[in-house]
Formats: C-alpha cells, sequence, structure tokens
C-alpha cells in the first residue's frame, strides 16, 4: 500500500489553511497545517517528514515564507517547495526565483492549477528519486 | 566525442533565438568561454538539437515562433536537461515574467537589451559556481 503524500500547508488566514486542507485531503493527501513560519520552521525542524511544503509569503512579516521554503529545501529528501501568495512584487518574486523554488502561485488561488502542478512536481521528485536508486 | 552535463572536458551551450544576428553575437561570446554551441531559430530544430547533444547551459528566447513559446520550451529543457542552467531572454523582469520563469524551472533572466557579452559571462559564472545545483530542483 502506497503512503499518502505529506503537504505542509503555511497560511496566517485561518480561511485558507481550512479550505487548502479540504481540498488536498480529498485529492488524497495527508495535510499538516502551520499558522505561522515560525510555527512551520518549528514543524520541519522536528523532523515532521513532508513531501511539498505550500507555503504564504506575507505572515509575521513580509516575505517571511521565503524564510520557510529556504529552511524545506535544506531537508534530504528536499520537499516540493510552492509559494502562494497575494502580496508577489518584483522583489519577492526575484528572490523566491534566486531561491529556485519549485512553483508560485499568486491568490485568489486558482485550485486546479495549484493541484495539478502539485501533482506534476510530486511525481517527478518521485521518479527522479527511483532513477537515483536504480 | 559525446557531450553531457557537468564534469566533462567539453561543455555545450543551447542558444534559441529567432534573430540571426542575437544567435551569432551569443555564440561568439560563448565561444570566448571556451563553450561549443549549438543554435536553433525554431522549435523543430531545436528538438532535433535536443535528441543529439546533452547541454549544460540553455539561452532562449521567451519568443521563437509563438508569443511566449520559449517558456515552454524552458519548461522542457528543465525536465530534459535537469542539471542545465536555463536562461531567457525576455523584454521586461516584471511579475508575470518571474513568475513564468519560476513555474518552467528557469534559472535567471536577462533582459532583451542586455548585453550579448554580459548574458553570456552572467551565465557561465552562475553554471560554474552552483555545480549540481539543480539536483535540489524538482522540475
Amino acid at each position: 500500500m502506497t503512503r499518502k503524500p505529506n503537504v505542509l500547508l503555511v497560511d496566517d488566514e485561518e480561511s485558507i489553511l481550512a479550505t487548502l486542507r479540504l481540498v488536498f485531503e480529498a485529492d488524497g493527501y495527508s495535510v499538516h497545517t502551520a499558522r505561522s513560519s515560525e510555527e512551520a520552521l518549528g514543524m520541519l525542524k522536528d523532523s515532521v517528514h513532508v513531501d511539498a511544503v505550500i507555503t504564504d509569503l506575507n505572515m509575521e512579516r513580509n516575505d517571511v515564507g521565503l524564510e520557510v521554503a529556504r529552511f524545506a529545501q535544506s531537508l534530504r529528501p528536499a520537499p516540493v517547495v510552492m509559494v502562494c501568495t497575494g502580496f508577489a512584487n518584483q522583489d519577492n518574486t526575484r528572490q523566491a526565483l534566486q531561491l529556485h523554488i519549485d512553483y508560485l502561485v499568486q491568490k485568489p488561488v486558482d485550485l486546479t492549477e495549484l493541484k495539478q502542478a502539485l501533482k506534476r512536481l510530486l511525481r517527478l521528485r518521485k521518479e527522479k528519486r527511483l532513477r537515483k536508486q536504480s | 566525442m559525446m557531450a553531457n552535463a557537468r564534469g566533462t572536458a567539453q561543455r555545450i551551450a543551447l542558444v534559441v533565438h529567432p534573430d540571426m544576428t542575437a544567435i551569432s553575437a551569443l555564440q561568439g561570446e560563448f565561444l570566448k568561454h571556451g563553450i561549443a554551441t549549438i543554435v536553433a531559430r525554431d522549435l523543430p530544430t531545436t528538438l532535433l538539437a535536443m535528441t543529439q547533444h546533452y547541454f549544460d547551459i540553455a539561452v532562449v528566447a521567451d519568443t521563437i515562433s509563438e508569443t511566449g513559446d520559449g517558456w515552454a520550451l524552458g519548461g522542457v529543457l528543465r525536465m530534459v536537461f535537469p542539471k542545465a542552467f536555463i536562461a531567457t531572454i525576455t523584454p521586461g523582469s516584471d511579475v508575470h515574467t518571474l513568475k513564468n520563469a519560476i513555474n518552467n524551472g528557469i534559472d535567471e533572466i536577462f533582459e532583451t537589451n542586455a548585453a550579448f557579452g554580459d548574458v553570456v559571462a552572467a551565465t557561465v559564472k552562475s553554471y560554474s559556481s552552483v555545480p549540481g545545483k539543480r539536483t535540489t530542483r524538482v522540475q
């Protein structure tokens, strides 16, 4: 039996967390949530295994979501890292590009796009891991 | 000699641009850095080149035949050559452009008015300074 992929959702808006939790659980994911970057970093540092992190940018302070993205990318195996923001600007988007995050979606979120991107990225990650093992 | 990504004697760059002047200039600049360059002005030629070479670097215009088709090509290049450094030449660097770059696995964007020498120098520097960096990225 294959395990459900773990997704960590990070957003300071409870309604967004609740909506995305419903959407991703219905799609067969196991969902963890964090209401701040601090909580998310704590979970990641506590070795909560996640296959993907979807983080807001502006929470405790502007662009703090990039710190979550940066830390997530340092994990091994590295999860898929997606940024979901309503406040994309040239500066934080360029920083996200330089960080090599995997995907960026802007709010209001196109759920179909978000789900398809996550599914595709997780599959690519899985195939890459299998290729490494063989 | 068959080329492949990173750690081989001969690095190979792919340049895809609809403008022959740009192609020629970029090819000349890569040559100065000792990098062999395969060039293409259209997508069929690009696909043929991708079947014949393993590219370490790719510099692609954001528009080749149709508006924005260079982004999709960049995404394909990322999947085929996961360790390659891929740059796109675009008219601007607004949020939409940067988002396109991220979501297609592009490493860097350069504005159309950037000097070709600067584009190639920055590309070669970035490629050389982050060996294997691409292995951490999914796309």
